[in-house]
Order: structure tokens, then C-alpha cells, then sequence
């Protein structure tokens, strides 16, 4: 028996689960739970890669044409349609189709949900935002800050703070290059003649880790974060879920059972569980 | 050669000399290797000649109708292996999914990812010099611009070919 059934292990099931796990029900979360492939991480960088691997156009082209399915199909991100990120929607439109008019729905049936292929941009709600809304900013606070040691996000205080949020807790930012350098640089010499103007530039606030966390390791620069998923310094979902699997299992009651179901187009069934 | 004979499997060959015509004409890639022209092919039968390529529910009479006629202007230059450089960016401004952007997109991307061979370096910028890169530019810049003025003319010519005389 469970007291709390949530349905999906994206980033609103996931954070369910990890409000949740702290009391003392029993919690099932239903997924269908599409592995992220499984094999040799790209490596070591980007750069490297794109300079002298024969092999390269299997997995930034993908041997069905997966990047070039745009040329003749409905948009998908460029991150969704990378080949190594296709199991993130891989099936969901068969599985679960919707109709949609004037836009392009996206949904995800992988463990993790669509964050495993987010942009990582992170904001906190302003004060103006919340207008109307029944709970203020100052209530939300302390539940950010628990998001943002979970998460780890890096940035800094700088003149787009307002729009991230609080900087309490953030990791250092990450480094910059050349060009980037050179153009905060040179908004830092002119800055009031740019905000004269309606320019602000500051640097993004992003769950990206500048420092180790937990057992995942700081950002190294590899760029290739747009084509291997999972890549350990940028958070998915899928972080918290397989800690709290983990930490369940050392307990005596498990915090979180994952049903992983097989699912085909008529019916689901129960399959495994985590 | 049309869109609908292509899809014939007996077609390899010639879609395989088509990709060798058109590394040499868009991309200047006298040096395509036996892979990319394999995946070229497999590209273009699966995303262009599939039959599912550019449906638009949005589309007006008058855009199928233009589709179709510049469907026909295609398969005329390419059969002919006409300089189709302008013609492609007249017709991209046109219509962005026509077939023959949709196959210079496919080349450009499989010629990009081919890094072991000379192809490779057409589509890095390696200068060092700022002044090398602007001069590479502005020549690009301008050598666009006479290709675009040439594929005018070129499309009207074929669109008179390819009309269906009333």
C-alpha cells in the first residue's frame, strides 16, 4: 500500500517525491522511465572530437539522420534532436499523441522526464510575478534555497540579480571566454550609457557546477553538454531520483519506489522496479 | 530524373553522382569520400524522396502550386547538373524547405562532420589573422551576391521550360 502516488519523474514528479520523502508515507511514482543510451561518454572534448574523429557523424548526425530530421520535419529543439538525446522523446508522440494547433507540444517518457535535455537557466519568481498569487516571495525563499543546494546553481551578484534572484548559496561563476570576456568588459567601462539605452548584460544563472556536489563533479569545459546526456555537472532530475532510491534502500522503509512500466501503444503493464 | 523515380533503389548511383555534383558545385568538395556519398544517399532517399518531406497543412493554392513548379525546376536543373549555387539561394528565400536547400542542408552537415578529410577544413574558420577572416568574408559576401543574381536568371528560364504549354 502507498500513501502517495505521483506519475512521471520529471522535474514537478521529482521534486514531489523529494518534499515528500522526508515524511513518513509511502511513496510510488509511476514511469515509463526510457534509459538514457548506455556506453562510452563522448570525449575528451568537443573541439577534439570535431578535429579528428572519423566516427563523429554517428553521434552528431546519428546513423538514422536523427540531427537532420528538422530539414524535412516539425521543429524539435537542437538539443531533442541530437541522436544521443533522441531517447528523450523517443515514443512519446506514439505513445501519447496529442493534436495541437498553432504550436508544437513536447513531451517526454524518459526517466527524468524533458529536463534530462534543459537549457539549465534558472530564475526565481519576482514579487511582481507573484502578484495575485496566494503565497508571497518571502514564503518561497526558504524552498529555493533548498533547490539550490540540491540543484547547485553558479552565478553571481551582478546588474541581472534581479532577474535570477537571490544569490545565496550560488556556486562561483563559470569562467568566461575571450569573446564573452571582452564584451562584459566593455558594458563594465560603459555601463551607464548602456542602461541609458535599456542594455543590461551580467551572466547567466545556470545549474551548472563550477564546484563539486555530492558525487557529481565540477563543469571541465568539454562542451558537450548538447550531446551527451547525463553529463554529471549539469543537473537533470535524475540526480535526486537515484539519491533517493539509494538513500531508501540504506534506510529501513524505502523513501521512494520507482515502477518502471513497459508500455506499448494499447496497453501498460508493470515491469520492474527500481 | 524526378523525385518520383529517385526512390527507386536502382537510383543509387545516380543519386550518389548527384551528391558528387553537388560537393563540387555548392561546396567546391572535389574529394568526397565513399562514406558521405553513402549517407548522402540514405539522406536523401529517407528525408527528401520519402514522401513525407515539407507537407504544410498552411499551405495556400497558390504556394502548392508554386511547390510544385519549383519541384519541376529542381529536378530539370539537377538532371541537367545546371550551376544550381544561385539557384539555391533564390529558392531558399522562396520557399525555405524546397528540395534542393533540403539536399545542400544534408551535404553541408555529413561534408562538416567528415573531419579526416580536406572538406573538413571549408567549413572551420582556421585564420588567425582578423584581417584574413574580414577579406574571406567580403569575398563571400560578394561572390554570394553575383550567384544570387545568376540563379534569377536561371530560375526564370526554367520556369518557362518546366510550364506546361496551355
Amino acid at each position: 500500500m502507498f500513501d502517495l502516488i505521483i506519475v512521471g519523474s520529471g522535474a514537478a514528479g521529482t521534486f514531489a517525491a523529494f518534499a515528500a520523502a522526508r515524511t513518513n508515507l509511502r511513496i510510488l511514482m509511476l514511469d515509463v522511465g526510457r534509459p538514457a543510451p548506455a556506453g562510452k561518454r563522448l570525449g575528451p572534448d568537443f573541439l577534439t572530437l570535431r578535429q579528428s574523429d572519423p566516427q563523429q557523424s554517428s553521434y552528431f548526425i546519428g546513423a538514422k539522420f536523427e540531427s537532420l530530421h528538422n530539414i524535412s520535419e516539425a521543429y524539435l529543439s537542437p538539443k531533442l534532436k541530437a541522436p544521443r538525446f533522441r531517447f528523450v522523446t523517443d515514443q512519446a508522440d506514439a505513445l501519447s499523441p496529442l493534436a495541437a494547433h498553432g504550436f508544437s507540444p513536447v513531451q517526454s517518457l524518459a526517466y527524468g522526464g524533458l529536463a534530462n535535455a534543459w537549457g539549465a537557466g534558472t530564475f526565481e519568481y519576482t514579487a511582481e510575478d507573484l502578484a495575485g498569487f496566494p503565497f508571497a516571495l518571502t514564503e518561497l525563499r526558504a524552498h529555493y534555497q533548498e533547490l539550490v543546494s540540491e540543484i547547485g546553481i553558479s552565478g553571481t551578484s551582478d546588474d541581472l540579480a534581479y532577474h535570477f534572484g537571490s544569490t545565496e548559496g550560488l556556486q562561483p561563476p563559470h569562467r568566461l571566454d575571450r569573446l564573452s570576456s571582452r564584451l562584459l568588459a566593455g558594458y563594465e567601462r560603459r555601463r551607464a550609457s548602456f542602461q541609458e539605452r535599456g542594455f543590461t548584460i551580467g551572466r547567466p544563472r545556470l545549474a551548472l557546477l563550477s564546484q563539486d556536489l555530492r558525487e557529481r563533479t565540477a563543469c571541465n569545459y568539454d562542451n558537450l553538454a548538447f550531446w551527451e546526456p547525463q553529463i554529471p555537472y549539469l543537473y537533470t532530475p535524475r540526480f535526486t531520483l537515484d539519491r533517493l532510491i539509494r538513500d531508501g534502500r540504506e534506510s529501513v522503509k524505502p523513501a521512494l519506489m520507482i515502477s518502471i512500466m513497459n508500455v506499448r501503444s494499447d496497453c501498460f503493464s508493470y515491469s520492474r522496479t527500481i | 530524373m524526378t523525385s518520383q523515380t529517385l526512390r527507386d533503389e536502382s537510383n543509387t548511383p545516380a543519386l550518389a553522382d548527384e551528391g558528387r555534383f553537388l560537393g563540387a558545385n555548392l561546396f567546391g568538395a572535389t574529394d568526397i569520400n565513399a562514406g558521405v556519398l553513402a549517407n548522402y544517399v540514405n539522406a536523401v532517399t529517407v528525408i527528401v524522396l520519402s514522401g513525407k518531406t515539407t507537407a504544410n497543412s498552411h499551405a495556400t493554392g497558390a504556394e502548392t502550386r508554386g511547390h510544385s513548379l519549383w519541384r519541376r525546376v529542381v529536378d530539370r536543373a539537377l538532371a541537367e547538373r545546371l550551376d544550381v549555387q544561385g539557384l539555391e539561394l533564390v529558392l531558399r528565400r522562396k520557399w525555405p524547405q524546397n528540395p534542393l536547400s533540403q539536399r545542400a542542408h544534408i551535404l553541408a552537415f555529413l561534408l562538416e562532420t567528415d573531419a579526416v578529410t580536406p572538406s573538413y577544413q571549408r567549413f572551420i574558420n582556421i585564420h588567425r589573422s582578423r584581417v584574413a577572416a574580414y577579406l574571406t568574408l567580403l569575398w563571400y559576401a560578394a561572390s554570394t551576391f553575383g550567384h544570387y543574381l545568376r540563379g534569377l536568371l536561371l530560375l526564370k528560364r526554367l520556369e518557362r521550360r518546366v510550364t506546361p504549354h496551355v
